[in-house]
């Protein structure tokens, strides 16, 4: 097997809130095109480290971060970084689906329409071509006025993601993004990430060993803030190095 | 379903039963007894004879011009300080102090406005007795609840709509203006029209800020002095001897509707 190029590395990262030190000198280099896990027990740092990587921790009073976080060989932290453009390019999807309160259209043209897009046919196919990515097209072609509210869980959470794909991001970042959704609206999303990952790079956290299992490329496991192991998900879960990797995998653990 | 109401719970609900019945039988007790009172006349003539008979239809422009210059100061002063406290101000002893203050001063009489009013705005920026100084003078009055109002229905804005939209590459502002702001809106009008609302029955803002007790003609800028609902009604009932009692009794008829 080939190695991808690295989209995204990071170098010495810890993340303080104020003097609780969150994230401890996790270096970890992520391919392109694949999808890779964190893992880890709950309060291990997992969502502190994948919003280091847009920097949604910025608005979190007292937070600190050291180190390099590189994307595309740039330093997302460096002086004079835009935030805004950062964003464009790293998208986020959240633990929660939470859609704007408006229709399924507005939601997906939000993004388009911030960066100032204002042609009905431009953003018409924007939110076709964005629906279709997230497999969600079929379902709500024929009421996307509708409030994005009306749909179920799972799809709400499909609206999130083509949200996220309308601003046209290279990597895209989700918070246990199936952990409030039932089985059958889980393995929709994990079908989803496999396809997105011909395109994009995806980071994912989640809490469920299997999820990680089923779709991941890589795996780190992260325990107090520590990365204690980064490899092939495979190896992770069959013959983990450590032997906290190991009590964590075998539920020995939290 | 439940069998019985322990004591505490009767007493609670009794209370309940008070705070509806009470108000609402107020205001239905002014509505039948205005009735007597209102005519078209009433509405829309000049008052004659100090306001004996005629009607108040000076009284009536009077109020909505005050609402209307009240509006003008502290819909944008009120609505972009709250803004700016829930969404912008740093989460420090300062702005927290600065919120408590606010808070209390909603709750200063509104003399103590009136009295500064006059000070400020009659005698040392010079604009007189006028509907102007009243406006501000009520505009200062009701800031206090615009602003607090405005930056609990932007707190009541779930966080996770910020988060999305600062997430999708919007700056700090778009956020606000584009998703926060939205979803606040009934919270912002509610808390204006209440402020509004308190602004249209306030006597004693105006009295020496502006209010004229009988002014047959009907204001022609904002410097003009005007007559206004209540305190038309509170000179009616008070201060002038053989007032027709069913022309009192309309007043606050209008007041609350
Ligand atoms: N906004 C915050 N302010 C202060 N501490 C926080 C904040 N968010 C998270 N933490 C703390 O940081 C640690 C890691 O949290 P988090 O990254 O959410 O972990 P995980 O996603 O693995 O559950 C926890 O101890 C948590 O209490
Ligand atoms: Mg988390």
């Amino acid at each position: 097997m080939v190695e991808n190029k690295h989209k995204v590395s990071l170098k010495d990262i810890s993340i303080f809130y104020g003097k609780l030190h969150v994230v401890k000198h996790v270096s970890v280099e992520l391919p392109e095109n694949e999808i890779t896990a964190i893992i880890g027990p709950s309060g291990s740092g997992k969502s502190t480290l994948l919003r280091s990587l847009n920097r949604m921790n910025d608005h979190i009073n007292g937070m600190r971060i050291t180190g390099e976080a590189m994307i595309d060989n740039q330093n997302i932290y460096a002086d004079g970084v835009d935030v805004v453009m950062l964003r464009r390019k790293v998208g986020m999807v959240f633990q929660r689906p939470n859609p704007f309160p408006k229709s399924i259209y507005e939601n997906v043209a939000y993004g388009p329409k911030l960066q100032g897009l204002r042609s009905k046919a431009e953003l018409d196919i924007i939110v076709e071509n964005s629906l279709r990515q997230a497999a969600l097209w079929d379902e709500v072609k024929d009421r996307l006025h509708v409030s994005g509210f009306d749909l179920s869980g799972g799809q709400q959470q499909r609206l999130c993601i083509a949200r996220s794909l309308a601003v046209g991001p290279e990597v895209l970042l989700m918070d246990e993004p199936a952990s409030a959704l039932d089985p059958a609206a889980t393995a929709k999303i994990e079908e989803l990430m496999l396809l997105l990952k011909r395109t994009l790079t995806v980071v994912v956290v989640t809490h469920n060993m299997q999820q990680a299992a089923r779709v991941s490329d890589h795996t780190a496991f992260l325990l107090g803030g520590e990365l204690v192991e980064y490899d092939v998900t495979r190896k992770i879960f069959t013959t983990p190095q450590d032997k906290r990797t190991d009590d964590y995998i075998s539920g020995k653990m939290g | 379903m439940r069998q019985s109401y322990t004591l505490p719970e009767m007493f609670l609900l009794g209370t309940l039963g008070l705070a509806l019945l009470l108000p609402l039988a107020a205001v239905l007790y002014i509505f039948i007894r205005a009735a007597a009172g209102i005519s078209l006349e009433f509405i829309f003539a000049m008052p004659v004879q100090r306001g004996i008979t005629g009607g108040i239809l000076p009284a009536i422009v009077g109020t909505l011009w005050l609402l209307f210059g009240t509006t003008l100061v502290v819909l944008p002063v009120g609505v972009g300080a709250g803004i700016y406290l829930a969404e912008f101000a740093p989460r420090n002893r300062l702005t927290h102090l600065l919120e408590m203050a606010l808070i209390n001063l909603a709750g200063v009489p509104s003399v103590v406005f009136g009295l500064f009013g006059y000070a400020f705005f009659v005698l040392t920026l010079g604009f007189g007795s006028s509907l102007l100084s009243a406006s501000l003078t009520l505009a200062i009055m009701t800031l206090p609840l615009v602003v607090t109002a405005t930056r609990e229905a932007l707190h009541g804005v779930p966080v996770s709509f910020r988060e999305a939209s600062l997430a999708l590459g919007a700056t700090r502002w778009q956020a606000v203006s584009t998703v926060a702001l939205p979803c606040a809106r009934s919270g912002v009008l509610t808390g204006t029209l209440l402020a509004l609302s308190r602004a249209a029955g306030d006597t004693a803002c105006i009295l020496i800020t502006g209010a004229a007790f009988f002014l047959p003609r009907l204001p022609t800028s904002f410097m003009s002095r005007f007559m206004a609902l209540p305190y038309h009604l509170y000179i009616s009932a008070t201060q002038l001897p053989g007032m027709p009692v069913e022309r009192i009794w309309a007043l606050p008829g209008y007041c609350c509707s």
